[in-house]
């Protein structure tokens, strides 16, 4: 198979993906209690009448399967739909307004995940010092434990004033590169513990090959021969492992949005959660798959392009 | 001058070590009770948020004026629980599926695949979250459940991979030769192979469930009191951290049990054939 067969499949499975994925989510919101149209109202109920007008207005009247099927149609026009509340919005709009937020979190957070990675894991190996090594293991080892929550619920408490800890960063978020250092320090480090502790053993792997020894019998310096050469013969399961790994980062971008009040997507989508706003939830959350889904096609196609033996067999590493 | 050779793993004692914590944990998650717990004689406001003192109370006391390290050590039992329940769950839809994905191939396989694909790609906890907070009743089952929804497919790649592979090799084709039959193929000379390979992943998906149930709890749609969980008792110290700090205390054993799975998982990984 040629790279670029393998390529057009893969977008195609990408496809396939997003599709069930509309279902899965737009189903599920309808499926837990609640009405959302009864949600406007607060405390004082509403008519009958006003009920049935406003379910009528948003096709909650009709049947599922018709209800599911018109959203697509919408769908496949661009057309994310309306917000529930008594001033409708277009929901690309609401979405297009918090999604800056969580794109820099998302990009810093995935760049950071990857430049901390791969700076830690050859430090870890190149210095002749166990203490080092045992120093980057032993972060690694606690920046995978930590749950992120826990983390970032830690570092808001200790350094915001929002909990009498030390006044270093502004908290409630106020946008200034300042609010985004705590979120992003608890996101990679959840990022990258696990992507060390990989990288790791595998460059040990590769560095006891003779190919190894070979690039030192030419002369090579030992920071080239870790850093390029051994680094390069590691990186097939590292990129799999990344691209498999990248609904784990938006699920901790969410996370983080939370502790920290970041109004970004993932904060916009556990309110429409709340209201059971079914329109926003499942363009939200289509949003930031694609990020997922693009993210590991990428990783495959590369990783396909890295070792041919990948798309030889016509299917991704698993 | 080459790179030092070593392990990538720590030294055994280190491994030793996490195992001894894991140990001492089942211990207190079986046995500890939860006397002073949520029990009215246990505990007396007269000593609500009290900061630790030692020796006597080292974790000091809670917003009811329970002893925080007697409700930590009987928190453990939920935790656990619902890590060793979510395991066994997925386990129980990974090995069937993936074993007979990486043994039949085709079609079946592709199919499989996907599914996997797609549940990777949804952040199922979040999704877990929408649905528990709009139930009433969310018990230790509830939760694993969601759990095994998210676990899953982490199992069912590794085993699919595993069986496939098993699948070829020489004993296999000369099982078939000799006649035996596809079950048997199956049972006896293709999963003794195959199933071990997820060994190594169980520690660190446990560990993720742990955290899991703790950000479920924090946000409000996990466990919650009477039930005691260290992610429960992490939510209620959320509300009272600025009068009292010690309340973050319960992580300590979150963060050193997570911590001891992770790296008996890596030992796991880096000792066990993949």
């Amino acid at each position: 198979m040629t790279l670029g067969s393998f390529a057009r499949r893969r977008v195609l499975q990408a496809l396939v993906t997003l599709l069930a994925l509309t279902l899965v989510v737009h189903a599920g919101i309808s499926l837990i209690p609640g009405d959302p149209v009864r949600a406007l109202f607060g405390f004082v109920p509403p008519s009958p009448a006003e009920l049935a007008e406003l379910r009528a207005r948003y096709g909650l009247d009709q049947a599922y399967p018709v209800q599911y099927l018109s959203y697509l149609t919408q769908l496949v026009q661009g057309n994310l739909g309306v917000t529930i509340s008594f001033t409708p919005q277009p929901v690309s709009t609401v979405v297009g307004a918090s999604l800056p937020t969580t794109a820099i979190l998302i990009g810093v957070g995935l760049l950071l995940q990857l430049t901390t990675a791969y700076g830690v894991t050859v430090l870890s190996m190149f210095r002749r010092s166990r203490l080092v090594s045992a120093l980057t293991w032993w972060v690694a080892v606690a920046a995978t434990a930590a749950p992120v929550i826990f983390t970032a619920w830690a570092l808001r408490s200790f350094f915001t004033l929002g909990y009498q800890g030390l006044d270093w960063f502004p908290y409630p978020f106020d946008g200034t590169p300042d609010a985004y250092v705590l979120p992003l320090i608890a996101l990679v480090a959840m990022l990258a513990g696990p992507v060390v502790l990989l990288f790791r053993s595998e460059l040990l792997d590769t560095l006891r090959s003779t190919f190894t020894r070979f690039a030192v019998a030419s002369g090579h310096s030992e920071l080239r021969i870790v850093a390029v050469h051994a680094a390069k013969a590691s990186a097939g399961p590292v990129i799999a492992y990344l691209g498999a790994s990248l609904g784990y980062l938006l699920t901790g971008v969410v996370i983080v949005e939370s502790v920290y009040d970041i109004p970004g997507v993932g904060n916009l989508i556990l309110d429409s959660v709340a209201r059971r706003d079914r329109a926003v939830v499942v363009g939200g959350v289509l949003i930031i798959s694609v990020f997922a889904i693009l993210g590991g096609m990428v990783a495959d196609i590369v990783a396909a392009a890295v070792d041919p033996r990948i798309r030889l067999e016509g299917d991704a590493p698993r | 001058m080459r790179p030092r050779l070593q392990s990538a793993a720590r030294a055994r004692w280190v491994t030793r070590g996490a195992a001894l914590v894991l140990v001492g944990a089942g211990f207190l998650a079986i046995f500890s009770e939860a006397p002073a717990g949520l029990d009215p004689s246990g505990c007396s406001l007269e000593r609500s948020l009290v900061p630790p003192s030692f020796p006597a109370h080292v974790f000091g006391y809670d917003l009811q004026g329970c002893d925080l390290l007697v409700l930590t050590m009987a928190g453990t039992r939920n935790s656990l629980l619902v890590g060793v329940l979510a395991t066994i769950l997925a386990l129980a839809v990974a090995i069937p599926v993936g074993t007979t994905a990486g043994f039949a191939g085709g079609w079946v396989d592709g199919l499989v695949g996907r599914l996997v694909d797609l549940v990777t790609a949804l952040p199922i906890i979040l999704i877990g979250l929408v649905v528990l907070s709009g139930l009433d009743d969310r018990g230790v089952l509830l939760v694993a459940i969601v759990m095994a929804i998210a676990a899953w497919p982490i199992y069912t790649k590794v085993i699919r991979a595993a069986t496939s592979r098993e699948s070829e090799q020489a004993h296999v084709d000369a099982a078939r030769a000799l006649g035996a039959s596809r079950s048997r193929l199956l049972v006896r000379h293709v999963m003794p192979g195959s199933i071990g390979s997820v060994i190594a992943v169980i520690p660190a998906t446990i560990a993720f469930t742990i955290g899991a149930e703790a950000l479920l709890s924090f946000l409000g749609a996990g466990l919650q009191l009477p039930d005691v969980s260290w992610g429960v008792l992490l939510a209620e110290a959320q509300r009272y951290i600025r009068q009292a700090p010690h309340l973050m205390l319960p992580g300590l054993f979150l963060l050193v049990v997570t911590g001891a799975l992770v790296v008996v998982g890596e030992a796991a990984r880096v000792r066990l054939p993949d």
